[in-house]
C-alpha cells in the first residue's frame, strides 16, 4: 500500500472543475494510495497574497493549516497553490505553515515517485503548457513532461513557447484583460499548429483561461488537466 | 489632455500590429542570444553567483564604498558632488554646462530619469544623443522602449525619414547606408561639441574608476574628444574592485546582447593627465540617490544589484506584447515596475497599476543573469499599496468578503452550492454567458465554466460513504 | 542643487542600518581561464573572429610591408599612430609608402583633423584570448582619438603578450602601478543592430580592426 494522503482539491477545482478533482482521486487510488478529503478546507489564499492583502491571506492561511491538520502528506493538484503552501505559509504563520509546508506535496510529484505505467488511447496526442509557478516557482522543471513519457503510445506534439505564460496570473487576466488575452491567443494558436488533440495542463489557473478561451474559439484542442489524461490512459503502478 | 491610464496604454499597444511584429522579432533574438551565451559560459552557474556577490558586497557596504570611490576619484583629479533628487541632478548638470558650448551624450538611463535634456533645451544649450538608436528617440522626440534597443518600436523607413529630415536630404531605408550617414553627420557634432555626458556603467571604489560600455563606440568619442566630461551615476553601481567589475563584465553583455563583452569597455580614472594627448580638461561625476537609500532601507534592495542589461524586458510576456512606451516611464518591463516606483515613490500608479502588470512568471527572474528575485518584490510592492490604502475600497472590501468566506467553511460550501444553482439556470453546455461587472472583464476575452450543479465534496463522500 | 557628499554617506549607512541588505560572504576569487601554447592562439583566433576582427600571424619583422600592402588594399590615404617601439618601423613604413601621418598638436586639433581618418595604427598593452579582446592603456604618445575615430584600426601586438582570462584584467591594465587616465578594451570594430536588428558595422568607431600578432 502507497502512502495515505489528504487532498486539498483548491477552490477553482471545486468551483469549476470537479470532473479534474475526480481524476486526481481516482489516479491516487489506482496507485494504491488512500485519499481522504479534509471537510474544513476552503481556498489556499494565493489570490489575496498575490494582490497584497497579507493580513487577509494570513487569516486564509492560518484556516487552511488547521483544516489539513494531521499526520497524512497534502497532496495539490496545482503547482500555484503548493507552492503558496510551501513558500508564503511559512513567511505568513511561522509556526504552523512551515509544519504544513513540509508536509505538501505537488500532484505530478507523487505520480513521478510511483513510476506509474499508463498507455494511451489509439491515436492519442498531446501537446504540454507548462505552469509557471510548477516549472519555475517550485523548481518542478520537466517533471510533468518526464511524467508524460511514461504513457505508452502517447504522441507527443511539443508547441512553440511551451514555457511562456498563458495570460492568466490570477487577477491579472481581469486587472489586463487585453494583454491576458493576447497571451492567451498566442498559446492557443501555438497549440493548435501542432495539431494535438489535447491540450495538458497540470495547473487549474492556466486551465480555466485556457479552457475558456478554447471554448470562445470552438477548435483546437481539448484542455485536460494530465490527471484526467493518465486516467483515460489507465494508469497503475 | 488627460493621460491614459495603465490599462488603456497596455490595451492600445496590444493592438499595434507592427509593434507586435517589431517586437517579438526582438525580444525573441535577445532572448535566443542570452541563452546561447549562457550556454557557452564556462561554468555559467558559478560565474553569475560571483558577478551577483560583487554587487552584494558592494551594496552591504555602500556607504564605506561611496565613500572610498568618492576619495580615489577625487585623487584622480575627477570633480565629485552628490545629488539628492532627479532636479538637483539636473540642475547641476546643466550649471556645469551651461556655457561651454554644445552637449553630446553618450546612452544614459540615469540622465533619462533625471529628465536632462528638457532642462538643457530649455536653458538653450544644443544637445545632441549619439547612440544610434537613442538620436532616432531623440529627433522623434520620443523616449526610448527598451534599454539595450531604444528604438526598437521603429522601423527603417522611419530611421530614414527622421534622419533624413535632420541631414536635410531624402535618404533610402537602408541600414548600412543611413548608418553611414549618421556617422558623418554625429561626427560633426562631436567635433564641435564642447561638454561630453555619459552615464556610467560601474563605478569601481578600489581605483576612482568609471566604467562606460558601448557597441557602436559613441561612449569614447563622448568622454575623450570635448574638454569638459560629465557623468551621471546612481550610488548603487559602485563595485568595490577592478576584479568585481571584471567578473560584472563576463555576464553583463551575454544577458544584455548575447556578446562575450560589447564592442568598447572604457576604464576611465580621471581627467588627461600632464602628457597625456588627447582627453578632457575636466572630468566631473554626479552621484545619484533619488530614492535608492529608500530603496535600500527596504526588502525592495534587492532591486539595485540590477546592472541594466536589458534582458528582462525581453524575456517578460507582457513586455513582449506592449513594448516599452506602454510602461510611460524611463525603466519599462519587469525592473522598471521597481525602478519606477523607487524615484516616483508618490505615484499611485507606480505603486498600484504598475506592479500589477505582471503575471509573476518568472520568466524575469529566470533570465536575469544576477536571479534578481523580480517578482517577491512586485508582491512586496502590491502589499505596500494596501497598506498604504491606495487600492480602491471596492478592492479592499472585496478582498476582505474573500478571506471572511474561505475562513468559514459552512459559508463556502453554502456559496459553492449557490454559485452551481445559478449557473444550472443561465449556463449552456457547461459553459456561463457574458457577465456584467467584474466578471465581464473576464467573460470579455474567454468564457468561463458554469459552475457544478453536483459538488465535487458531494461525488466524493458518495465514492466513500 | 548638490548636497555634501556625507549627507549622503549618512543616509546610506543610515539605510543600511535598517538591516534588509543580507551580510555578504568572502569574496571568491572568479574562475580563471586557462589554456596556453597553440590551444591559446587558436581560442583567441576564434574569439576574435567571432567578434568581427581579423587577425594576422606574422613576423615582427614582417610588419611594416603587411601594414603597407594593407594600406593599399583599403585605398587608405592618412593615418595617425601611437609612438611606441613597435609602431615606429610601421609608421615609417607607411610614410615612405605615400600615407600622409596626421600629427595634431593638441586633442582640439584632432578632433578636427581626424575627422576623416583612415587607419589608426597602435600596439596593444594585451590581447585576451577569453573573448577576442585588445587591452590599450591610453596616456603619453598613445592617443585615444588615433582609435576612436579612425575608420580602420590596425593593433601590433607581439604574441608574448597574449593572455587567456578576463581575469588577467586588474593586472595588466595597472601595469606598471596604477590605471591611466584612459583605457579601453577593444572587442572588434564598430556595430550598431538599432535600425530592425540589422547589425551594421562602423557606427562610430572603426568598421574593420585587424590585428597583427608578431613573433620573433
Amino acid at each position: 500500500m502507497a502512502e495515505p494522503l489528504s487532498l486539498f482539491a483548491t477552490c477553482l477545482v471545486e468551483a469549476f472543475y470537479p470532473r479534474v478533482g475526480q481524476a486526481v482521486v481516482e489516479v491516487l487510488e489506482r496507485l494504491g494510495h488512500d485519499v481522504d478529503l479534509p471537510p474544513e478546507q476552503t481556498c489556499c489564499g494565493l489570490p489575496l497574497y498575490n494582490s497584497g492583502f497579507h493580513d487577509e491571506a494570513a487569516k486564509v492561511a492560518a484556516h487552511a493549516i488547521r483544516a489539513l491538520a494531521g499526520t497524512r502528506r497534502v497532496v495539490v493538484p496545482s503547482g500555484s497553490c503548493a507552492w503558496m503552501m510551501r513558500v508564503a505559509y511559512p513567511e505568513l504563520v511561522p509556526e504552523g505553515g512551515r509544519a504544513l509546508a513540509e508536509r505538501v506535496v505537488e500532484f505530478t510529484e507523487v505520480v513521478e515517485q510511483a513510476n506509474v505505467t499508463a498507455r494511451a488511447l489509439p491515436g492519442a496526442s498531446a501537446t504540454y503548457h507548462a505552469s509557471c509557478h510548477l516549472e519555475r516557482a517550485l523548481g518542478g522543471a520537466g517533471r510533468p513532461e518526464r511524467v508524460l513519457a511514461r504513457i505508452e503510445g502517447l504522441a507527443r506534439c511539443p508547441m512553440q513557447g511551451q514555457a511562456t505564460c498563458c495570460g492568466f496570473g490570477g487577477t491579472f487576466a481581469v486587472r489586463y484583460p487585453e494583454v491576458s488575452g493576447a497571451l492567451l491567443d498566442e498559446k492557443l494558436d501555438h497549440a493548435a499548429k501542432t495539431g494535438a488533440e489535447k491540450l495538458v495542463v497540470t495547473d487549474p489557473g492556466c486551465m480555466l483561461h485556457l479552457d475558456g478561451g478554447a471554448h470562445r474559439r470552438g477548435s483546437g484542442p481539448k484542455v485536460v488537466h494530465l490527471a484526467e489524461l493518465l486516467l483515460e490512459s489507465g494508469v497503475g503502478k | 489632455m488627460i493621460q491614459p491610464g495603465f490599462r488603456e496604454r497596455m490595451r492600445l499597444a496590444v493592438l499595434d500590429e507592427r509593434l507586435g511584429r517589431a517586437l517579438e522579432k526582438t525580444t525573441s533574438h535577445l532572448v535566443r542570444k542570452r541563452d546561447e551565451a549562457f550556454a557557452q559560459l564556462e561554468d555559467s552557474d558559478r560565474q553569475r553567483d560571483l558577478a551577483r556577490a560583487a554587487k552584494l558586497r558592494a551594496l552591504a557596504h555602500l556607504d564605506e564604498n561611496l565613500a572610498a570611490f568618492a576619495a580615489r576619484c577625487r585623487e584622480n583629479g575627477i570633480v565629485v558632488h552628490a545629488a539628492r533628487t532627479a532636479g538637483d541632478a539636473a540642475e547641476l548638470i546643466a550649471g556645469l554646462a551651461e556655457g561651454r558650448g554644445s552637449v553630446i551624450k553618450s546612452k544614459s538611463m540615469a540622465t533619462e530619469e533625471v529628465n536632462l535634456n528638457d532642462l538643457l533645451e530649455a536653458r538653450g544649450v544644443h544637445v545632441v544623443e549619439t547612440d544610434l538608436g537613442e538620436w532616432a528617440v531623440q529627433l522623434a522626440r520620443e523616449k526610448p522602449s527598451h534599454i539595450v534597443v531604444p528604438a526598437l518600436h521603429k522601423t527603417k523607413e522611419q530611421f530614414a525619414e527622421l534622419i533624413g529630415l535632420k541631414v536635410g536630404e531624402t535618404l533610402p531605408a537602408d541600414p548600412a547606408g543611413l548608418v553611414t550617414v549618421a556617422r558623418r553627420a554625429l561626427r560633426r557634432e562631436f567635433i564641435a561639441a564642447g561638454v561630453g555626458i555619459s552615464g556610467v556603467n560601474m563605478g569601481i571604489a578600489e581605483t576612482g574608476t568609471i566604467v562606460l560600455v558601448t557597441n557602436e563606440g559613441n561612449g569614447r568619442l563622448v568622454t575623450s574628444g570635448p574638454p569638459l566630461h560629465i557623468a551621471l551615476m546612481g550610488i548603487e553601481k559602485v563595485v568595490e574592485t577592478l576584479a568585481d567589475a571584471t567578473q560584472i563584465l563576463r555576464v553583463l553583455a551575454r544577458a544584455g546582447s548575447g556578446q562575450k563583452l560589447t564592442t568598447y569597455t572604457s576604464f576611465i580614472s580621471g581627467p588627461r593627465r600632464p602628457g597625456d594627448p588627447d582627453g578632457p580638461e575636466e572630468v566631473h561625476l554626479i552621484l545619484l540617490d533619488n530614492g535608492r537609500t529608500e530603496y535600500l532601507a527596504s526588502e525592495l534592495w534587492e532591486s539595485l544589484l540590477c546592472i541594466r542589461c536589458g534582458v528582462c524586458l525581453s524575456a517578460c510576456p507582457v513586455y513582449q506584447k506592449v513594448g516599452g512606451h506602454a510602461y510611460a516611464s524611463t525603466y519599462p518591463g519587469p525592473i522598471g515596475l521597481l525602478a519606477t516606483h523607487m524615484v516616483r515613490p508618490d505615484e499611485k500608479e507606480a505603486l498600484v497599476d504598475g506592479p500589477h502588470a505582471s503575471t509573476l512568471c518568472g520568466a524575469c527572474l529566470e533570465a536575469c543573469p544576477l536571479r534578481i528575485d523580480i517578482p517577491r518584490m512586485l508582491i512586496a510592492l502590491r502589499k505596500k499599496g494596501v497598506e498604504e490604502k491606495k487600492v480602491p475600497l471596492a478592492e479592499r472590501a472585496f478582498a476582505a468578503g474573500y478571506a471572511a468566506l474561505a475562513t468559514r467553511p459552512l459559508a463556502w460550501r453554502l456559496a459553492l452550492a449557490a454559485s452551481g444553482k445559478a449557473a444550472s439556470l443561465v449556463g449552456r453546455d457547461g459553459f456561463l454567458p457574458s457577465l456584467p461587472s467584474l466578471l465581464g472583464r473576464w467573460t470579455g476575452v474567454r468564457d468561463l465554466p458554469a459552475p457544478p450543479s453536483t459538488p465535487f465534496r458531494a461525488w466524493f463522500a458518495g465514492r466513500h460513504g | 542643487m548638490a548636497e555634501p557628499l556625507d549627507a549622503l554617506l549618512g543616509r546610506v549607512k543610515a539605510a543600511l542600518a535598517r538591516g534588509f541588505v543580507p551580510a555578504p560572504g568572502e569574496a571568491e576569487p572568479a574562475p580563471a581561464l586557462v589554456v596556453e601554447g597553440e590551444a591559446l592562439f587558436a581560442r583567441f583566433a576564434s574569439e576574435l573572429a567571432q567578434a568581427g576582427g581579423e587577425l594576422t600571424k606574422l613576423r615582427a619583422s614582417e610588419a611594416p610591408a603587411r601594414a603597407v600592402a594593407l594600406a593599399a588594399e583599403l585605398g587608405a590615404r592618412s593615418f595617425a599612430r601611437w609612438h611606441t617601439a613597435i609602431v615606429e618601423p610601421v609608421a615609417r613604413a607607411l610614410a615612405k609608402a605615400g600615407l600622409e601621418e596626421i600629427a595634431p598638436a593638441d586633442a582640439s586639433e584632432a578632433r578636427e583633423r581626424f575627422h576623416a581618418l583612415d587607419l589608426g595604427v597602435t600596439c596593444a598593452d594585451a590581447a585576451i584570448a577569453e573573448t577576442g579582446t585588445l587591452l590599450l592603456r591610453h596616456g603619453e604618445g598613445r592617443m585615444r582619438l588615433a582609435t576612436a575615430m579612425a575608420r580602420y584600426h590596425l593593433a601590433i601586438v607581439p604574441r608574448a603578450r597574449l593572455v587567456a582570462s578576463l581575469t588577467d584584467v586588474p593586472r595588466l591594465a595597472r601595469a606598471g602601478g596604477a590605471l591611466p587616465a584612459n583605457a579601453v578594451l577593444v572587442t572588434g570594430p564598430s556595430r550598431t543592430a538599432d535600425i530592425e536588428g540589422v547589425q551594421v558595422l562602423g557606427m562610430h568607431g572603426a568598421l574593420r580592426l585587424f590585428v597583427f600578432l608578431t613573433e620573433e
